[in-house]
């Protein structure tokens, strides 16, 4: 039987009262949202009045709607403009990001290594100490007032002299420039011992590893020759965690989620709770790098990942009873929509950070819009190079054509779909993903898994917006990512 | 009538009742499931084709989806059309403002006719589905944002990079480098 479309689908519009919004259907309830960030849940009944702009000027719902930017003749211009300026910041203050890729050489063999990382004995994928200046010298052209060197491999720690060369010399060079200088070093920490570890806390390095959860599913993910994986990251992860509890540098872990996961999701927060990690940033895979070609075996749909991610959030809730305990990727979205800052998350802002946001660094002293630009180099397709290190200018590689078609490629108003979609002011699109999963850097968003999961995840969120007591617990994470933020490194 | 076969349905779209622009948005949502073809189907109508590309589908289903969906595009037309000058005008401000860190410029807030606007009081009573109905026109509005627009032409170095990203950072702050204000981005960590 054909279904009669809802009264609320014929809402009559006001072009005079009701002011710029998208809408999204919540089951019996609207969603509305607009260019501010600002949203609201209303009943069909009140999006009809409000859309039709019949809402009571003497109601509460009227007052909100108005300051939120909702009633077009009620506009605080200063306010919304402020407001405006404030969420996309973003946009004037260059890349801040800066991924260097020190060798290509890598101890573990993961299922899912976006890298394609090459074996030990292969030390014509290392970067020389001449490339590493170079590097930091372009890095240190930046127009942003705050960078972040972010050491990434392979494994960085294998290439051990030009680590420390950079810290050194990052941390020299500053003391020129005066930038907020932050580094961090992604490793599997196998490599790590106490004369490393000193000099690494001594220069205030931030430290990520990766943590799929128990031992047979991090052992099982990440495949390690040298013995127990697992063991040795859980054992540096005990040890730098007790050595930074009082500092603001500290350790993190993330978490990829492959098929094995999908049944494990209260194993694999309970791990994170045992470590005292303050939260566990649920990723789904990318399917660049080794990933693509085992996706049958560690791949799953969007909705396969997205009844894991609910299962998972609803048990970090109950968590949350005993303790402050977040998801990441929760907090990111939850920071746009309850706050007017934004986080700054590369892949989720319009446009996206490649090349404006981030650059990465290949171990030759290649330049690529990011990480995963730089990723696909490894799979023989250099559409994503920038320029070198070794020749040209810092403006060639941020003014370069790819960087441009990236731009207007992640510009949600370009976007068909995003542009009308009610989450486009908390999404992002990726186009090097994009490219990866569809071979176009534009996209198709009626087909893309990556659209589905942010939107699941949005779903998921408004969904328990709407209860009190878990708006509550998403304040508290929010106040940590605050106290967090404050802190400004000498 | 809609005319259905096992995988594709065919619908005929009375376009004085609902705009080109609704009807193809409409349809494009549906592309990750159907192929979609759009056509003219005499002077006041679309053909729309939708088949599906996987089986097992209900093609019936997809066409009362695509006209639910066409009734939001519709709505999302007319809130689009009505609000655009607004939205510009708000944009264009908080670009050119934060240009010159502390010294928005000062400018008339718009709309202020607005409500007045013969257009919108016309479009207001009509409700009309046919089109979307034209943006209120405001002179003060039209006469800021050109002025506005024409300030970030000029402001640049060079329009090819008005916002300076590419300007190296000694040029652009020199000794006041050490000055500059403070601003911490997250990372976007990989995976180990």
């Amino acid at each position: 039987m054909k279904k009669t479309p809802a009264a609320a689908e014929l809402a009559p519009f006001d072009p005079v009262q009701t002011g710029f919004f998208r809408f999204r259907r919540m089951g019996e309830r609207f969603l509305i949202t607009n260019d501010f960030g600002r949203h609201c849940i209303l009943s069909e009944a009140e999006f009809r009045n409000f859309s039709a702009g019949q809402l009571d000027e003497a109601s509460p719902l009227y007052g909100r709607l108005a300051h939120d930017g909702f009633i077009r003749n009620r506009m605080d211009f200063d306010s919304q403009v402020a407001g405006w300026r404030s969420r996309n910041r973003f946009l004037w203050q260059g890349p801040s990001l800066h991924v260097v890729v020190v060798t290509l050489r890598c101890n573990h063999r993961c299922l899912y290594c976006q890298s394609n990382s090459v074996a030990m004995s292969n030390r014509g994928c290392d970067m020389s100490l001449e490339t590493a200046r170079k590097v930091v010298d372009r890095i240190f052209e930046t127009t942003s007032p705050a960078v972040t060197i972010e050491f990434q491999g392979g494994e960085p720690l294998v290439n051990w002299p030009v680590v420390e060369f950079i810290v050194s010399y990052a941390r020299r060079k500053n003391r020129e420039a005066g930038k907020h200088l932050w580094i961090n070093l992604v490793s599997n920490l196998s490599l790590l011992d106490d004369r490393r570890l000193d000099f690494l806390l001594k220069n205030q390095v931030n430290f990520c590893t990766s943590l799929d959860g128990p031992a047979d599913l991090h052992n099982k993910n990440r495949v390690f020759s040298g013995g127990d994986s697992h063991a040795r990251t859980v054992g540096w992860f005990k040890k730098i965690y007790r050595r930074t509890k009082s500092k603001m540098f500290r350790i993190e872990a993330l978490l990829t989620v492959t098929r094995a996961s999908l049944p494990r999701h209260k194993a694999i927060v309970d791990q994170y709770v045992a470590l005292g990690a303050r939260g566990v940033f649920l990723r789904s895979l990318s399917p660049l790098g080794m990933a693509r070609g085992v996706w049958d075996r560690i791949g799953y749909t969007a909705e396969e990942f997205l009844d894991f991610y609910r299962r998972a959030c609803d048990y970090i809730l109950e968590v949350n009873r005993r303790q402050v305990f977040f998801e990441q990727t929760a907090r990111i979205f939850l920071a746009k929509i309850m706050t007017d800052e934004d986080p700054n998350f590369l892949d989720l802002r319009s446009p996206c950070g490649a090349g404006i946001g981030q650059i990465a660094y290949n171990f030759d002293g290649g330049i690529y819009s990011c990480d995963e630009g730089r990723m696909f180099s490894r799979m023989g397709d250099e559409s994503f190079r920038i320029g070198s290190v070794h020749e040209g200018a810092y403006k060639d590689s941020v003014g370069h054509p790819v960087i441009r078609a990236i731009a207007v490629a992640s510009c949600l108003d370009n976007q068909i779909c995003c542009s009308s979609c009610a989450y486009k002011p908390y999404c992002g699109v990726c186009p090097v993903h994009c490219y990866a999963e569809q071979g176009t850097i534009m996209g198709h968003m009626p087909s893309s898994t990556r659209c589905r999961i942010q939107k699941g995840i949005l779903d998921y969120l408004f969904e328990k917006l709407e209860d009190p007591k878990t708006e509550r617990i998403f304040r508290k994470w929010l106040k940590q990512a605050k106290d967090r933020i404050s802190y400004q490194r000498q | 009538m809609p005319v259905t076969t096992a995988k594709t349905i065919n619908l005929i779209v009375d376009t004085s009742l609902y705009p080109l622009d609704a009807i193809q948005a409409a349809a494009y949502t549906l592309t990750g499931r159907a192929y979609v073809r759009i056509a003219r189907s005499g002077s006041r109508a679309a053909s729309v084709t939708l088949k599906l590309k996987a089986a097992g589908g209900d093609p019936t289903a997809l066409g009362d989806e695509f006209h639910n969906e066409l009734l939001h595009e519709c709505l999302r037309l007319k809130v689009s059309h009505a609000n655009r000058k607004l939205r510009e005008y708000i944009v264009t401000k908080a670009l050119v403002s934060a240009q010159t860190p502390g010294t928005p410029p000062s400018a008339p807030e718009p709309a202020a006719e607005e409500a007045a606007c013969p257009e919108c009081a016309a479009e207001a009573q009509a409700r009309a589905p046919q089109t979307p109905p034209a943006a209120p026109v405001d002179p003060e509005l039209e006469k800021e944002i050109e002025k506005l627009l024409r300030e970030i032409e000029k402001s640049g170095p060079a329009q090819d990079d008005p916002l300076g990203v590419a300007v190296p950072w000694e040029k652009k702050y020199g000794a006041q480098a050490k000055k500059a204000p403070a601003r911490r981005k997250r990372s976007a960590k990989k995976p180990a």
